[in-house]
């Protein structure tokens, strides 16, 4: 089968995306009176690196005079970003293969969301960068307004900040990224120009319907349990996030994943629904608990139904148990007394915003 | 109407361009002597200018054409600004076979070639009084190492690099007995020696290596010469007081008609060194290196050398006679012309290379002295400049043709032309000039822009400063027919000589900072969770580090009277331009001032109980006054345990 021009711009856009493993795609740089040639970090997808030998450190040093943390060495995203960096160049590649051209454009807007995506989580960390000031700072700054200020780096472009003139650009990789999802665009529209398009969401043709557009879907799944998943806990040793105390009992214990894949445990149920009553519970993906009567295991706690009773108490005086299912939960209320929750409700009853 | 208006514009434009291309003319035929000098603020000179420090022992860094001074390395005397000499770990870079010596007498500074061209890997220059050579690293521009003459007195006629700085050299000033022994003065006629040093230089470490001394007649050698491209693998030493007398020198050195400049050829040399044609003399000489791995100097003390006597080995060094003790002895970038310069005569001599060299070989000898040939002079003769001036001293050459001679007492500098010797101009000097420098200018490829001319006195020139006054240096734009004064700067100590190089060749080679990693110093302390105080019976080691704007530790107590504290600071910055300084209340030595990634010692012998704070000389950030600490002084019979402590932790 002969390759159509739209296959092969929707091929090679993925593949530049290969770029982000040999290349920074963002720099920052801080410029001074006293640092004509200015201090600087590459960002890559997996790493921050310095411009030039010992900036980090150097930046570092300047600015714990204003109490700003160091630059860290690893973030969680540096684990995350090649993955998914690198399934969509396979994506790409097969959606080019495919010939079909919704399938360019769904990539395109994946990228697009992505993009979105990964702009929004840089500015966060520049936001904490900025803002997570330590409070013993030797010198301590304030705005026109009276508030301690901030030394947010700009997203992109130019801001001064004290001596410092910050610049973020983005570099050579993220270059490379842009063309790649131009080329997809640019794939979709050469396609729609081109003859005998299929109109079919599937990657293969139909012959082969097993393989499914499910099989991208499979991908996605497969990428987001890499980040986002649930983590054992160590009875004994782990701290409540909520109340700082050990974590022993095994029938009460619970946890919660972020959406950005951070886990935080919890000794008893009622410690994880009180945080996430003065919290904002967007952030979280997943939340798990112990039930009754397989200790140690972790459910989902949205399917499990929930038991306060006098008779069952529980580490944090809530007498708050959780049952794998609503069968067990009834037998439990015959046996003990008490009143039963669902998910829901019990989120009610411990004033969880929604 | 609108023809009108377009003609006025046509000639509006006209005038407006005009007006333009009448001023950049204007301003390109004008532009003043002060533009010359001119380097505008943040702009980088032309040429690094290595001027020697003269008496003071040092070496200044100048930028050309500025003149503007960047910074005195310490060489031959301590210096207490920068610690040379007094921290532990420069101070066998003074060592001696005579022990330590605080001062010496810095005088021609020589920037290593290959291929007869400057390459910029390292400044040599010679003392004087103790006769030693040192190198300079010219990426960190500290000196690395130090070697001294043995049977050498007065070492003035030295290093002049050779062409592929297999070499430097080091003809003794003053002749003196070898070995030095008691005997009347006035013997010195015939017992006398005068040795002849030459120094191999390793081409990839830069180490200095004595490989052997030719054991002259006792004649005083002033000044040398390496050949250049056909002469390479000769080196002519200018000689005076060949009359050998020991007393009155002024008059009864100055008798002769003729002095020599001795030809030493010493490829041949080393055929008799390979040939196993020399004998080993006992003697004692210091060879001081610092390792920039440890940032530690040490002093080896070396007992032979290697001797090869010319009157038995033929060939290997004959005299060319030179009218009245010639002082410069300088070789054209061809290689071609050797110019003598009698200090005393009129006249500027010149041999040529390729007669001396047929003269040789057909034996057109005028007698001998102590079994060395004497070329006869008229025919190594390839002419003479006429009437120049009074008191010709030192010659360098530009890229044209033309050489550049200084009179001293005249005081004025001469150009005149290679070949057929007539003087192409003349100009004054303030006053009285020693040595003169183009940058390139005796080696095979000179920078024919600007010319250096380092004066011994000058009386009125600048604001007086009571009876002691400044030396100077003055520049000369030597690009046109004729030489232009731009400008004189005051340089420190006396300015025998200098050395010159294009910036680009060396300043991006510049080092900035000493990597932390690679710091291999016995005492460094690499974190501040290393830092410690260890007593070793009345002696405590406090392992220290400083970055901004703190010491760690900078609290300690358990130091006693009588004790003996080291104080070893390691800087633990890695950024340009951030050294951090310490000193003591009351130590008799100097301050620390550490560059990043190095590591540095001193000692405090506190002689009293109190508690007795230190500091950051360096004012090395916004909060440097608060850089500072104490150590508390117990009795000697006190149990206080030694601790320490930064933020009480």
């Amino acid at each position: 089968m002969k390759m159509r021009k739209s296959q092969i711009l929707m091929i090679i856009g993925p593949l530049l995306l290969f770029a982000l493993f040999v290349m920074p795609m963002w720099q920052i740089t801080l410029g001074a009176p006293q640092y004509p040639e200015p201090l600087g970090m590459n960002i890559w997808i997996n790493k921050i690196v310095d411009m030039n030998p010992n900036d980090l450190k150097n930046i570092n040093l300047m600015n714990h005079y204003i109490g700003m943390a160091e630059i860290p060495d690893f973030i969680p995203e540096f684990k995350i970003f090649p993955f998914i960096v690198g399934f969509m160049i396979i994506l790409g590649v097969l959606f080019g293969l495919s010939r079909k051209r919704k399938l360019y454009i769904t990539w395109f807007f994946m990228m697009c969301i992505l993009g979105v995506l990964g702009m929004y989580d840089f500015w966060l960390w520049e936001y904490n960068y900025g803002h997570n000031l330590d409070s013993h700072a030797a010198i301590k700054f304030l705005d026109e307004f009276g508030n301690p200020m901030a030394y947010q780096p700009p997203l992109i472009g130019r801001k001064t900040i004290l001596n410092f003139t910050a610049t973020s650009i983005p570099t050579s990789g993220s270059y490379f990224l842009l063309t790649g999802i131009f080329l997809s665009l640019l794939a979709f529209v050469t396609a729609k120009k081109e003859e005998n398009y299929s109109k079919s969401w599937y990657i293969f043709n139909k012959k082969k319907t097993t393989r499914k557009f499910e099989l991208s879907i499979f991908f996605i799944a497969l990428l987001s349990s890499c980040s986002i998943e649930p983590k054992e806990i160590n009875y004994g040793s782990d701290d409540c996030h909520y109340c700082k105390m050990h974590i022993v009992d095994r029938q009460h214990a619970a946890e919660i994943v972020t959406t950005k894949g951070k886990v935080f445990v919890y000794d008893a149920i009622e410690c994880m629904l009180n945080e996430m009553a003065r919290t904002d519970v967007e952030k979280y993906e997943l939340y798990l608990t112990n039930v009754f009567n397989t200790p140690s295991d972790l459910y989902n706690a949205k399917e499990c139904t929930f038991l306060i009773s006098k008779a069952l108490p529980s580490p944090m005086g809530r007498n708050l148990t959780a049952f794998k299912t609503k069968e067990l939960a009834l037998q439990a209320k015959i046996e003990k007394g008490g009143q039963l929750y669902n998910w829901n409700e019990i989120k009610t009853e411990f004033k969880v915003m929604r | 109407m609108k023809k009108n208006i377009l003609i006025i514009g046509i000639i509006g434009i006209s005038v407006l361009f005009v007006s333009w291309w009448g001023n950049s003319n204007k301003g390109a035929l004008n532009s003043s002597t002060a533009e010359k000098v001119y380097v505008a603020p943040g702009e980088h000179d032309e040429y690094y200018a290595f001027l020697s420090g003269g008496f003071s022992g040092q070496l200044a860094v100048h930028g050309l054409p500025s003149g503007r001074l960047f910074k005195v390395i310490p060489v031959f005397s301590q210096d207490a600004e920068k610690a040379y000499g007094y921290n532990e770990e420069t101070k066998p870079m003074l060592n001696t076979s005579y022990g330590f010596i605080p001062w010496g007498d810095a005088h021609h500074p020589d920037i290593s070639q290959t291929n007869g061209e400057l390459d910029g890997r390292w400044c040599f220059i010679n003392e004087n009084n103790t006769p030693r050579i040192a190198r300079i690293d010219l990426t960190t521009f500290e000196t690395a190492e130090i070697i001294e003459l043995p049977n050498s007195a007065g070492n003035h006629s030295s290093p002049y690099v050779t062409d592929n700085t297999e070499y430097v050299v080091a003809g003794t000033r003053f002749a003196v007995p070898v070995p030095q022994r008691d005997m009347p003065i006035n013997e010195y006629k015939g017992n006398f020696k005068g040795v002849l040093s030459f120094v191999g230089v390793d081409q990839d470490s830069g180490e200095m290596d004595l490989s052997f001394q030719i054991m002259m007649p006792g004649f005083d050698y002033d000044k040398a010469h390496p050949g250049r491209g056909k002469s390479h693998g000769w080196m002519f030493f200018s000689t005076y007081n060949v009359e050998e007398s020991h007393t009155l020198l002024e008059v009864n050195a100055s008798q002769r008609d003729k002095d020599f400049i001795a030809a030493v050829n010493w490829k041949k040399a080393e055929e008799y060194i390979k040939a196993g044609k020399f004998s080993t003399m006992k003697t004692k000489y210091a060879h001081n290196v610092y390792d920039e791995h440890t940032q530690m100097a040490t002093t080896t003390m070396e007992s032979e050398v290697r001797i090869l006597d010319p009157s038995e080995l033929p060939g290997l060094v004959y005299f060319l006679p030179m009218p009245k003790s010639p002082h410069g002895c300088d070789v054209d970038p061809s290689g071609e012309y050797i110019v003598g310069s009698g200090k005393l005569s009129a006249n500027v001599t010149i041999h040529s290379f390729t007669k001396m060299i047929d003269a040789i070989e057909n034996k057109k000898f005028d007698g001998e002295a102590y079994g060395i040939p004497i070329i006869n002079f008229e025919d190594a003769l390839a002419g003479v400049v006429k009437q120049p001036g009074l008191g010709p001293l030192h010659t360098e050459f530009d890229n044209k043709g033309n050489a550049y001679t200084t009179f001293f007492i005249s005081s004025e500098v001469v150009k005149w032309k290679l070949g057929t010797w007539e003087v192409l101009d003349k100009k004054p000097t303030y006053y009285s000039p020693g040595h003169l420098m183009i940058p390139g200018g005796n080696s095979q490829k000179p920078f024919g822009k600007y010319m250096v001319v380092l004066n011994k006195i000058t009386k009125d020139r600048y604001l007086p400063t009571g009876p002691e006054v400044c030396h100077s240096a003055q520049l000369y734009d030597i690009s046109g027919d004729k030489m232009e004064l731009l400008s004189d700067f005051p340089t420190i100590g006396e300015p025998h000589y200098a050395a010159a190089i294009p910036a680009e060749i060396i300043k991006n080679k510049s080092k900035k900072i000493y990597n932390l990693e690679d710091n291999h110093h016995p005492h460094v302390t690499k974190s501040e969770k290393d830092v410690k105080v260890v007593r070793n019976g009345n002696e405590v080691h406090i392992y220290m580090t400083s970055i901004r704007s703190h010491f760690a530790p900078d609290n300690i107590e358990g130091v006693k009277v009588g004790d003996k504290v080291y104080f070893h600071v390691t800087n633990l910055e890695q950024d340009y331009d951030v050294p951090h300084g310490i000193a003591m209340i009351g130590a008799n030595t100097s301050e620390l001032l550490i560059m990043p990634g190095q590591t540095e010692t001193f000692i405090w012998e506190p002689k009293g109980e109190g508690v007795w704070p230190f500091y950051c000389t360096d004012f090395c950030s916004a909060l440097h006054q608060e850089m500072q600490g104490y150590v508390r002084v117990s009795p000697r019979n006190s149990n206080i345990k030694l601790s320490w402590s930064l933020d009480d932790e």
